[in-house]
């Protein structure tokens, strides 16, 4: 799963340029979401201007089909991805790789569609309370046009002529316009489009796992990227390295989550647990920490113990930035729910609790999730998530929330001794 | 002096005995190949030397030292390629080594140094994704070459090369052999160690078969191509001399290999049943016979997990 996603990070950021396109589009949908939010009266034609209200909606459509465009750009570079990893011989080392391949290709591409029918249905509907046949038609829809658009560019990548070019750009608009047109006028059921998508995954799938068979075409083996971030002037090589050379990157990419949820958390007791969740997960990003080290034993000449501090100091100021962010955040929804100091203090506190927990977890799991770590993270979830309930309850138990915290300080204390006797004796081919 | 001394080294992953008991002695200005199919525990033996995994049990000497601390200073003495050259694409050349040098502390002097060494100071400017695979293996070649180390350990350095690429690995291999270092490296093609190892270590599904100087392991020590006028009659008497070992026919030669390495004997025995050799030779080996006979024995007798 790990890889897949992965994989699927990669295809999307697989190059600086992608890596923006992505942001831009992130950042786009965000700002189409808060409009939605903040401004729902303005787009429901109930304003004292019905027609400003249209054109209002009109941009934001706009706007929703630009961030859907981004995001489908960024990727643009994943089939040719795709072809050279499934040409490349990496994937057959790794255990199932031609199905986490097409998997991670599926979920680009089902993510994507999954994202653009939200906004699209968003940008006609407030409220999301049951999900209304817009949303699936431009589910079906989108689905369609990028398994379509990318096979398109995969070809033209194999191709490179103006004619394939020109007649696989031709081939896609009117492979979108009709069918748009035929559902808008209501003479077509988009559900027709999941036959040609599913037919097209299946080729896509068959050429996946019949790739050793074309080798002959692979030009060679893909080099990959793993998405650990571009080195900015001035950071450290052991950060790019562990990937912690970006930490604002990480820490922004909280948001958009944050915002999505926003829409459709709408109690504050929600948000909260959301919050800590993604608190959790940032700091669990450690995890990664015990496979990318391996590539700085013998260049730092650090021993091992050396090596957990190293690492452990990247990924501490790694959190602390996204640390910042989230109590930004979490300061902006307090303020808009009028939380009391004692509340505002006490979810802070544990929001820096909850990321210390996934950071020194993430830290201990040098060797994957096992029975083991799984049940380490569950208990601290669960006790992360009544810490939660304690601070927002209706009356809030600051005190039992505080000892809880007091418990927690004791539990870090143990990941952390864990995670260094862990380090001590890492062995780099498990990880 | 010894660089490596493995003794007993013996990796479990779970059930499987990735490197079973395995024990070889690595000398100053070695070339020196672990050959294998596979999955037969290269890369799991140099793991455990450069120490990104820990024995299972057995021990080794890194620079006749074996305490932990004597091992932690040894690793610095050590460059290594262990996976497949892992830089930034969109960096050139120089500035993925730029940050190599960077964790080990070394300046630009160091990295220049050692672009000269694999010949890319002049292609070192463009981006790493625009590199042939070849030059991707050169560049990764001179990060384990920064800061000169005195031991370099390849795992499969030409692994993925057109046939050109590969030469130019190896030349550049033989090339470091002749500045010194000395090389342990990891390969399951016979003709690149043959061609570019001083030593040679067989190793099969964990266990190590036969080592020692390739000229040693390839030097055939008692199979004889024989020829005599009638073929058929020369085969049923060499298989009814009691000195037999083993016998092979070849279209126009019988290969016999024997038990005690006494072609005279032979002979002997052939000219008293009156058939005349018209030619009795030592049978030349390559790494490639030598291999495929002592992986075959050696499977009869190899543990796989328990
Ligand atoms: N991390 C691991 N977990 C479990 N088993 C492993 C692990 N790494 C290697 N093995 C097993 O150990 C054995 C030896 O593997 P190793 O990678 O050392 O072989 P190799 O000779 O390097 O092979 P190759 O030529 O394919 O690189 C194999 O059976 C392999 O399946
Ligand atoms: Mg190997």
């Amino acid at each position: 799963m790990k890889a897949v996603l992965r994989l699927a990070v990669v295809c999307m950021s697989a190059t600086p340029l992608a890596h923006g396109l992505a942001i831009a589009g992130l950042i786009l949908v965000l700002l189409t979401l808060i409009t939605q939010r903040i401004f729902p009266w303005w787009t429901l034609g109930v304003a004292a201007q019905p027609r400003l209200a249209l054109g209002f909606q009109l941009v934001l459509a706009l706007l929703s089909s630009i961030a859907s465009l981004l995001l489908f750009c960024s990727a643009t570079g994943m089939p040719a991805l795709i072809h050279r990893l499934a040409m490349g011989h990496q994937v057959g080392v790794m255990p199932h790789g031609r199905l986490k391949l097409l998997t991670s290709a599926g979920l680009v591409v089902g993510g994507l569609s999954l994202l653009s029918a939200t906004l699209a249905y968003l940008s006609f509907v407030d409220f999301p309370l049951e999900l209304p046949p817009i949303f699936w038609s431009s589910l079906y829809l989108s689905l369609f046009a990028f398994t379509l658009s990318y096979m398109v560019i995969w070809l033209m990548g194999l191709y490179r002529t103006t004619m394939t070019t020109f007649v696989g750009v031709l081939l896609v608009i009117l492979c979108l316009l009709v069918p748009m047109r035929l559902s808008l006028r209501g003479a077509m059921e988009t559900q027709i489009l999941l036959i040609p998508t599913l037919l097209m995954w299946g080729m896509i799938g068959g050429l996946i796992f019949a790739a050793p068979r074309f080798a002959t075409i692979a030009k060679r083996p893909a080099f990959i990227a793993d998405g650990a971030g571009s080195p900015g002037a001035g950071s450290k090589p052991i950060d790019l390295l562990l990937g912690t050379a970006n930490p604002w990157r990480y820490a922004l990419a909280q948001i958009p989550p944050l915002f999505l949820a926003g829409m459709l958390v709408v109690d504050t007791p929600g948000m909260l647990v959301l919050f800590v969740l993604l608190a959790t997960l940032t700091g669990a990003a450690a995890s990664l920490a015990a496979g990318r080290s391996r590539r700085l034993w013998l260049r730092s000449g650090a021993s091992r113990a050396e090596l957990y501090r190293m690492v452990e100091s990247a990924h501490v100021r790694q959190g602390v930035w996204s640390l910042l962010v989230l109590i930004l955040m979490f300061a902006l929804v307090g303020g808009l729910a009028k939380f009391s100091p004692a509340k505002f203090g006490t979810g802070i506190v544990l929001l820096v609790v909850a990321m210390a927990t996934g950071n020194w977890l993430g830290l201990f799991c040098t060797q994957g999730l096992g029975w083991r770590e799984g049940g380490c993270a569950i208990i601290a979830m669960g006790l992360l998530m009544l810490g939660a309930y304690l601070c927002v309850a209706a009356p809030p138990h600051y005190l039992a929330a505080f000892s809880l915290d007091l418990a927690f300080l004791g539990l870090i204390a143990g990941f952390r001794y864990l995670a260094m006797k862990r380090w001590r004796e890492i062995d780099w081919m498990r990880c | 002096m010894s660089v490596i001394e493995t003794s007993n080294l013996t990796k479990r992953f779970g059930k499987t005995l990735a490197v079973d008991d395995v024990s070889l002695k690595v000398e100053r200005g070695h070339v020196y190949g672990i050959l294998g199919p596979n999955g037969s525990g290269k890369t799991t033996t140099i793991g455990m030397i450069v120490g990104i995994i820990r024995p299972t049990s057995g021990t080794f000497r890194l620079f006749d030292g074996d305490t932990p601390q004597d091992l932690h200073e040894a690793r610095r003495r050590i460059g290594g390629t262990l996976e497949q050259p892992n830089f930034y694409p969109f960096l050139t050349g120089r500035e993925n080594l730029k940050i190599v040098a960077g964790i080990k502390g070394l300046g630009k002097r160091e990295i220049e140094t050692a672009l000269a060494v694999v010949n890319m100071s002049d292609r070192a400017h463009k981006e790493f994704k625009t590199f042939s695979l070849g030059m991707k293996q050169r560049l990764a070649l001179a990060a384990a070459m920064l800061g000169d180390p005195e031991l370099l350990i390849l795992d499969e350095p030409t692994n993925s090369l057109d046939p050109e690429g590969m030469v130019e690995i190896r030349e550049l291999i033989l090339k470091l052999a002749g500045l010194g270092k000395t090389i342990v490296l990891a390969s399951h093609l016979l003709v690149e160690v043959e061609r570019i190892c001083s030593h040679v270590a067989i190793i099969k599904n964990g266990r190590l078969l036969k080592h020692g100087t390739v000229a040693e392991i390839t030097r055939g020590d008692s199979s004889y191509s024989v020829h005599a006028g009638d073929l058929n009659s020369l085969q049923t008497a060499i298989e009814n001399y009691p000195g037999t070992q083993h016998t092979h026919r070849h279209t126009d030669r019988i290969i016999v290999e024997l038990k005690d390495n006494d072609p005279a004997a032979l002979n002997r025995y052939l000219a008293q049943r009156g058939i005349y050799l018209s030619e009795l030779s030592e049978q030349e080996r390559s790494l490639e016979d030598a291999f495929m006979e002592v992986a075959f024995t050696g499977e009869s007798n190899s543990r796989q997990g328990s």
